[in-house]
């Protein structure tokens, strides 16, 4: 996950529990089980009865690495990010 | 191999599983159930799995999938970019590394028989020791030959032929033995010899993959915990399918890990109930598709092919329509298509689309479809269908879940008449796919239909009816009352509990329980019945062991080498997780989340060709000019408002994208898009003289089944296996240039 620069270190995250005074939610989305099944696009829209483009949820598919010459080992990842707008 | 047939086949036990290789399978985006799978995969599999820390997945794929995508994720597993229609080298590769290598189970595969099977603690056992013979057809040595008197196999006990009941330990395994002048060795020494036809070098160059990289996957593989390799439709539907799948039976076979706790379990027993009558009417004759029988004509060779009823369980669907254009084996006159669209499904499609629209080929034609469909609107009458949430029904049970389980489906809207049961649908003029059947049967006046078809007071008048008789037999009782528990939890379901999932019972391991599924039983690597089955076309006899095979025509001949060079690309496929084939895209949900598909290239070929993402280029394969043919003259007629990217010449033009997702070399296109009905405005219908409505975004992107290579043999349908009689659903090889 380096190479997209979004992952809270637990000690950040356990600071931030510790911090007194009123709480703020947050939404955790454990990315090594989304496998991009656009389905939580599908939901929201089911929910909130968005018209046709218009999705308040969606999930980004990231693409790093390049793969070029089938002889050598390929170094490609991607990664599916849902991006729910928080309400 | 009395695995389950190698189409849907077995899975692997996720759960206690440690070094998975998906081979052709698109876990996470496909399968059946995707969401389950991905679930017990991500979850059970990579966290809660006692070795979840030492899992570790291979997928073999030409296309980094949204599986490869999961497992590298976390930087363990890894993505193999496999060249099309090579998987025999890359699985035949491993057999050859893992038997020179100690790879395999030596004390498993030489047991001969259940007895010493169960004093050693195993479940099952292998045909690995038992003897055939080496002259064709390659069958067993049985004990009338050796004149030890009965039919059974015959194994080597210290060099010496002894009938496989009567063994008391271990068989000789990799053994030969002469008998009047002719060899007979065992499964497992002709299993090596096949294996060692090729060189991991020579294979690793067929399949274009890094030096090493088939030793270094066997070498992980056969030292792991709970190792498993599982396929989907990737290895099978091509024309090597059924070999294919039977090398990956025999590398699961050579670890001990059929029917295992972390293995590959191939499921269970469903649930079942019946509809019980005497005077049930079997069909008869030879099928329109000459399949599932062996050759009956009076000529030593077929201008068609047959398919065994053994290894073609379902059916040849485009051998259907080219048998039906061409009067073969007799003439159609009548053709009831339900829930399929094979106009816009079937690989090579020209054929399909030109059989519906000849009169003298098909002359009655009918469909049952929910929707106005590609196929349907070529058909002369259409029976409209009601959608999945007014049906009733059940489905059974797949090999993840490790338990029985039969879920009951009742309609959610519509209204059964309290009487009748005779369901009343939302929309006006559907009816249930059941009921259209059932009302058939009983205009055609089938036996067990309509007053008393059940037997005597049991009538079977509509889907209720049939339904509710289903379930008050063996597995299920009480039928569909209301207040029963069956329709209250929607389904029938055992307890999920480990200890009803797998039993301990056997000293080797832990093996999964099955519930009313096979318990002991013996694998079988060699295939007799293939072994002994005449291939119609050439008369001669089909091999009953895996071979070093790509892409292979209808009389097992190699593709001639002159048509990849010039056709260097090779024609692939794709599915998005939220699509299905063809019945999805005229949800306007779904098609909006990516409003039109692409060519998929790798950047290597982006570069070489000139062309970057959102470019055009046309392409073409080496039988698409056959669509400006005669062969295809009705077809032709409409090929401009089925195809609107149809360039004459047999070229179609593509908008390309760039993506280091696909291996270098392929065309890959995601098979939902491109649609010319339900709803496209490509496929214009009417009713009572009115224009339908139809929406662009139905009909957006790209359909690539023309550009299919037909059989250079036959000409007029897509290369299928002699074997398995799988279409060869990629690796055509195209023509692409930048326009």
């Amino acid at each position: 996950m380096s190479e997209l620069g979004t992952f809270v270190p637990d000690e950040v995250l356990e600071a931030s529990f510790k911090k007194p005074g009123p709480k703020q939610y947050t939404l955790w989305v454990d990315l090594e089980y989304c496998v991009g099944c656009h389905a939580c696009t599908m939901a929201c829209k089911g929910e909130n009865n968005t018209p046709v483009g218009v999705d308040y949820n969606r999930v980004m598919e990231i693409e790093v690495g390049e793969f070029k010459d089938s002889k050598e080992k390929p170094d490609v990842r991607v990664y599916f990010v849902p991006m729910p707008c928080m309400h | 191999m009395n695995l389950p047939p190698y189409e849907i086949g077995s899975y692997t036990d996720y759960e206690y599983c440690d070094y998975l290789i998906s081979m052709g399978s698109n876990i996470t985006a496909a399968d059946y159930p995707m969401q389950t799978r991905a679930r017990y995969l991500q979850k059970f599999g990579k966290r809660l799995n006692p070795d979840a820390k030492n899992f570790k997945h291979v997928v073999i794929d030409p296309r980094f999938t949204n599986g490869a995508a999961k497992a590298t994720h976390n930087g363990v597993g890894e993505w193999v970019p496999l060249k099309p229609t090579t998987d025999a080298y890359f699985m035949l590769g491993m057999i050859r590394w893992m038997i020179e290598n100690n790879g395999y189970k030596r004390e498993y595969l030489t047991i001969p028989n259940e007895k010493v099977a169960k004093k050693k603690g195993y479940r099952n056992w292998t045909d690995m020791t038992y003897l055939v013979g080496t002259t064709k057809p390659m069958k067993y040595l049985t004990g009338k030959d050796v004149g030890l008197g009965q039919s059974d196999f015959v194994v080597l006990i210290n060099g010496q032929p002894k009938m496989f009941q009567e063994a008391d330990g271990f068989a000789d395994l990799d053994a030969s033995y002469v008998l009047n002048g002719v060899e007979y060795k065992t499964v497992f020494r002709l299993l090596r010899e096949r294996a060692q036809e090729h060189t991991l070098a020579e294979s690793e160059a067929v399949c274009d993959i890094p030096a090493g990289t088939i030793a270094r996957i066997a070498q992980e593989f056969s030292s792991a915990k709970h190792p498993a390799i599982e396929m989907f439709r990737g290895p099978v539907q091509q024309s090597n399918g059924w070999y294919n799948g039977q090398a990956l039976c025999i590398i699961n076979m050579l670890v001990d890990n059929i029917d295992r706790k972390g293995g590959f379990i191939s499921g269970h027993k469903n649930y079942w109930g019946d509809v019980k009558a005497n005077n049930k009417r079997k069909p008869s004759g030879v099928r329109a598709d000459t399949a599932k029988a062996a050759y009956q004509g009076k000529k030593p060779t077929a201008t068609r092919p047959w398919y065994s009823g053994y290894a073609v369980p379902r059916g040849v669907t485009p051998n259907f329509f080219s048998n039906v254009r061409m009067g073969y084996p007799y003439k159609n006159k009548a053709y009831l298509n339900y829930y399929n669209d094979p106009a816009y499904t079937m690989p090579y499609n020209q054929e399909t689309i030109e059989a519906l629209l000849d009169v003298k080929a098909m002359p009655l034609t009918f469909s049952i479809d929910a929707y106005m469909g590609e196929t349907s609107a070529l058909c002369d009458y259409v029976l409209p269908d009601t959608d999945y949430l007014e049906r009733v029904g059940g489905f059974k049970t797949y090999p993840p879940i490790k338990t029985q389980v039969f879920g009951v489906r009742m309609p959610v809207v519509g209204s059964f008449d309290p009487k009748t049961h005779e369901y009343k649908a939302i929309r006006p003029d559907t009816k249930m796919g059941d009921d259209i059947l059932i009302t058939l049967a009983k205009e055609c006046g089938l036996p067990t239909f309509g007053k008393d078809g059940g037997g005597p007071g049991v009538n079977i008048n509509n889907s209720w009816e049939f339904w509710n008789e289903f379930y008050s037999h063996k597995d299920f009782k009480g039928g569909l009352d209301p207040k029963g528990s069956l329709v209250k939890l929607g389904g029938k379901f055992q307890n999920p509990a480990p200890k009803y999932q797998y039993t301990k019972n056997y000293s080797s391991g832990e093996y999964t329980s099955f519930p009313g599924g096979r318990q002991v039983r013996v694998l079988f690597t060699y295939l007799e019945k293939v072994a002994t089955y005449k291939n119609a076309m050439t008369g001669n006899y089909m091999d009953g062991l895996p071979m070093y095979r790509t892409i292979v025509d209808c009389k097992e001949q190699p593709l001639d080498p002159a048509i990849y060079k010039e056709y260097p690309m090779q024609l692939h496929t794709n599915k998005e997780p939220f699509h299905t084939q063809s019945r999805t895209m005229n949800n306007l949900w779904l098609a909006s989340i990516k409003p039109q598909n692409y060519a998929e290239i790798n950047p290597a070929d982006a570069e070489k060709l000139g062309v970057k993402t959102g470019d055009w280029v046309k392409v073409k394969s080496p039988s698409s000019e056959q669509l400006d043919s005669d062969m295809y003259k009705n077809f032709h007629k409409h090929i401009k408002d089925y195809y609107p990217n149809y360039l004459g010449k047999g070229w179609f033009k593509f908008q390309v994208r760039a993506t280091s997702r696909i291996r270098p070399g392929l065309f890959s296109v995601c098979q939902s898009y491109g649609r010319f009905g339900a709803g496209s405005p490509k496929g214009k219908w009417h009713m009572n003289g009115k224009e339908q409505p139809s929406d662009e975004r139905v009909g957006a992107g790209f359909h690539i089944n023309p550009l299919y290579m037909a059989d250079p043999v036959l000409k007029n349908m897509v290369l299928v296996d002699p074997v398995g009689g799988a279409t060869q659903s990629f690796g055509t090889p195209l023509r692409v240039e930048k326009i």
